[in-house]
């Protein structure tokens, strides 16, 4: 039941603390791209004409105004502009203390549990707002937890926000940490300038703002810290 | 070193300390190291433990081609919950939640397929119900059903003394302070070598380059083929009841 020669965890300090996080936007570059295609369409020319027409039974000829059309072909240009983000690379960490161990005591495991809202949602031109996996209330927040992912075209990883609850020095701690790496939207964005009677293409400004990959977070965490005597 | 035995009826402390070290029983906390056992010391006791399996279903890649990249699915995900159990306790406990030898963390992996396609589970805790959430995502593989197990450990809040025990010790159980220490309660004690859980102090995991690595106290690695860092895991102690 008891042996003093086994270690017993014993819990030193039960706390309640808050932390916020704002995870940040990275830098990026956009840049545009055109091409132009040439449309031939047959259209109509219609002009009023005084048109003369003779009666084959009484030889009387009448001349009146009458809209006459003739076919012409003529070309048109479809000016596509195109818009590529391309998001910098970012490692970028944040470390926050929630509470000094009593007595100064180098504590050697902590038990969390905690609550997690996201105010601000980052997101990115691929596919929009970042998917938070974060459970509604309470819920075991031990060691690491993944707070955020976001991913390039077929699955692989871009974008990760984890958030790791430690003891260091007597200090219990929480650090959240964000890495993404460089990436670039492929043809995303385009506008269409359709049927320009001249070959000269459009200026191509952005077809949409650059969608910030910045996210808010708010914790409440419940910690119980302790030693193995 | 000799081990001394203290029980002193008045305050109901018990104590078993290094010998020669008196301040070990008056004031514990100044003096762990010379502290084997202190009536003062919140024990930490397990009040349930819960096994279960969970019948993840199969959750499919979307019939969608990307929008950008046709030859890539769109990405799809989604969320379900289970009640694991309903403990009743009147309070929100501490707990620990097991994945055959590994002690999960906060929203970790259970089941990846290709690249990205993953499930993730957390446990929920309210004042009566232990509830295990899946969070899953699929892109271009779909997730087959898994049944997967799992075992919960909640946790005893600090125990107040009460009753008149100063030291009370039986064939079969002993009490001490009033009740603070009861060996019918379930205490947790280390063990190096096949623990059933582990009580940790450091991180689980790290990012670098856009990727992801966890490393379990157990020693189990998921990586998610991004991460190029070194991360080896955090701080543990392996446990049992």
């Amino acid at each position: 039941m008891l042996d003093t020669n086994t270690p017993m965890p014993h819990i030193l300090q039960v706390a309640t603390a808050s932390a916020s996080v704002t995870f940040p936007n990275t830098t990026h570059q956009v840049s545009h791209n055109h091409q132009t295609y040439p449309v031939t369409i047959q259209e109509e020319d219609c002009s009023l004409q005084n048109v003369c027409e003779r009666d084959w039974f009484t030889g009387q000829e009448t001349c009146t105004l009458k809209w006459v059309c003739t076919p012409v072909n003529r070309t048109y240009y479809d000016h596509v502009c195109g818009q590529s983000t391309t998001y910098n690379a970012l490692n970028w960490e944040q470390t926050n203390n929630l509470l000094t161990v009593v007595n100064g005591i180098q504590a050697d495991f902590v038990q969390v549990r905690v609550e997690a809202s996201r105010s601000v949602a980052g997101g990115d031109n691929n596919y929009g707002t970042f998917v938070a996996v974060l459970p509604p209330g309470q819920f075991l927040s031990q060691g690491s937890t993944l707070l955020e992912s976001a991913f390039i075209p077929g699955g692989a990883s871009w974008l990760r926000r984890i958030m790791s609850v430690y003891v260091e020095g007597g200090v219990v701690k929480v650090k959240f940490k964000h890495s993404n790496r460089g990436k670039s939207n492929h043809g995303a964005h385009f506008i269409n300038y359709p049927r320009s009677a001249s070959f000269l293409f459009p200026f191509c400004g952005d077809a949409v703002g650059v969608t910030n990959i910045s996210s808010k977070f708010d914790f409440t965490f419940y910690i119980s810290v302790g030693k193995f005597t | 070193m000799s081990k001394k035995l203290v029980a002193d009826g008045a305050t109901g402390a018990v104590a078993i300390y290094e010998g020669g070290f008196d301040a070990a029983f008056t004031n514990p906390l100044a003096n762990l190291n010379r502290v084997y056992f202190h009536s003062a010391l919140d024990y930490v006791g397990v009040t349930l433990i819960h096994s279960g399996t969970i019948a993840h279903p199969a959750r499919t890649a979307s019939g969608t081609n990307d929008k950008y990249i046709g030859s890539n699915r769109h990405p799809v995900n989604g969320t379900q919950e289970w009640t694991m159990v309903n403990h009743n306790l009147g309070y929100v406990p501490h707990g620990i939640l097991v994945v055959g030898n590994d002690m999960m963390p906060g929203l970790a992996p259970v089941q990846q397929a290709g690249s990205a396609s993953a499930r993730y589970v957390a446990l929920r805790l309210t004042t009566t119900q232990a509830i295990l959430r899946e969070h899953w995502y699929t892109f271009n593989d779909n997730l087959p059903a898994a049944n997967i197990t799992y075992k919960i450990y909640l946790f005893t809040p600090p125990i107040l003394p009460s009753g008149n025990k100063t030291l009370h010790i039986t064939a079969t159980t002993m009490q001490a302070s009033r009740g603070k220490l009861n060996t019918d309660l379930r205490y947790v004690r280390t063990k190096a070598t096949s623990p059933a859980f582990h009580l940790i102090s450091g991180a689980t995991a790290d990012v670098a380059a856009g990727g992801l690595r966890m490393v379990m106290p157990s020693g189990t690695v998921i990586n998610d083929g991004v991460y190029s860092g070194s991360f080896a895991g955090g701080g543990s102690r392996g446990c049992e009841i």
